[in-house]
């Protein structure tokens, strides 16, 4: 067990988890369009954004968002930690050179089928606080128990 | 009475498709997981096989998200989309990511990608709001189910679609 590994009892209901935040530049947006074949215009090109799409920039994958929200949980949660499921809505859009955070709260706790089980309230917030991508997330984590 | 929605387009609801197959190998994995991480050190658990193995995954094993990279989509895209005319503009409504066990390097993936349901819902200039939900069903070369992702698109049909 790495040192820096969670266990489900040492969780609490009501407790945030530490935000994973990065500006998303061109750079980011172009590395993860080639390693999640997502080679699309409004993520890319700001002249096809604007003036074909009629959208106010170039915009963030909402696949990046998403994994933005794994790695807040990932890097709490530790190696032993496995995401059972994940689920978004993108609801307003976040667009290129904007700073965003992927944060979660831990919304219940719960033991089912042999697994310990967390439940989070996970969203993305712009650089004004406004949340514009909300969902929820369940994470099954080691316990001190074994 | 559906405005957009078409009996061929509801018939295709639980159909599954064509199997789609995706092999994943180790320099998939790593790029994913530097560039979901990026300009961080991405997690030696999607890419080092030394580190992996001391971890309870005994290998590399893929980042929690990597199935928004599996192309299968436009399997289902390609029946759905003639039934119902001329769209307007499509977003990405939301993601659902279902993991059952982890994904490793030298799996070989198939799914049989569905459309799971339509919806539409009047908006106010006079279109309507399609709602198109999208599920796939991934098994590994054991057969063991490994994810579940779906997938909705939003697509808004302004008054000059419905002619």
């Amino acid at each position: 067990m790495p040192e820096n590994e969670l266990y489900w009892e040492d969780v609490q209901e009501g407790q945030e988890i530490p935000p994973f935040s990065q500006k998303v530049g061109y750079m980011e947006l172009n590395r993860f369009a080639g390693a999640n074949n997502e080679l699309v215009p409004i993520h890319m090109d700001p002249d096809y954004a604007k003036n074909v799409a009629k959208l106010p920039d170039v915009i963030i994958m909402g696949n990046l968002k998403l994994a933005y929200l794994a790695n807040a949980i990932t890097d709490w949660a530790g190696d032993d930690g496995w995401i059972e499921k994940i689920s978004i809505d993108y609801r307003r859009m976040d667009t290129v050179n904007s700073t965003i955070a992927a944060k979660g709260k831990v919304t219940k706790k719960y033991q089912r089928d042999g697994k310990n089980l967390v439940e989070l309230e996970v969203w993305v917030e712009n650089e004004q606080g406004e949340v514009t991508t909300p969902g929820s997330a369940v994470v099954s984590l080691p316990s001190r128990a074994g | 009475m559906s405005k957009v929605i078409t009996d061929d387009a509801r018939a295709l609801i639980d159909v599954e498709q064509s199997p789609v197959t995706i092999e994943v190998d180790k320099s998939s994995l790593k790029k994913f997981a530097q560039a979901v991480k990026s300009p961080q050190e991405p997690n030696p658990l999607y890419h080092d096989e030394s580190y992996a193995q001391k971890t309870k995954w005994g290998g590399i094993i893929a980042a929690p998200t990597f199935g928004s990279s599996f192309t299968w989509l436009g399997q289902v895209l390609e029946q759905v989309n003639p039934t119902m005319g001329k769209y307007g503009v499509g977003l990405n409504g939301g993601n659902e990511y279902e993991s059952f066990q982890p994904i490793r390097p030298g799996d070989v993936l198939t799914t049989c990608p569905k459309l799971a349901s339509l919806k539409e819902k009047p908006r106010d200039d006079g279109g309507v709001l399609l709602i198109l939900a999208f599920q796939a069903d991934f098994y590994n070369q054991q057969n063991e189910k490994v994810l579940t992702a779906r997938q909705t698109l939003l697509r808004i049909y302004g008054p000059e679609h419905l002619q």
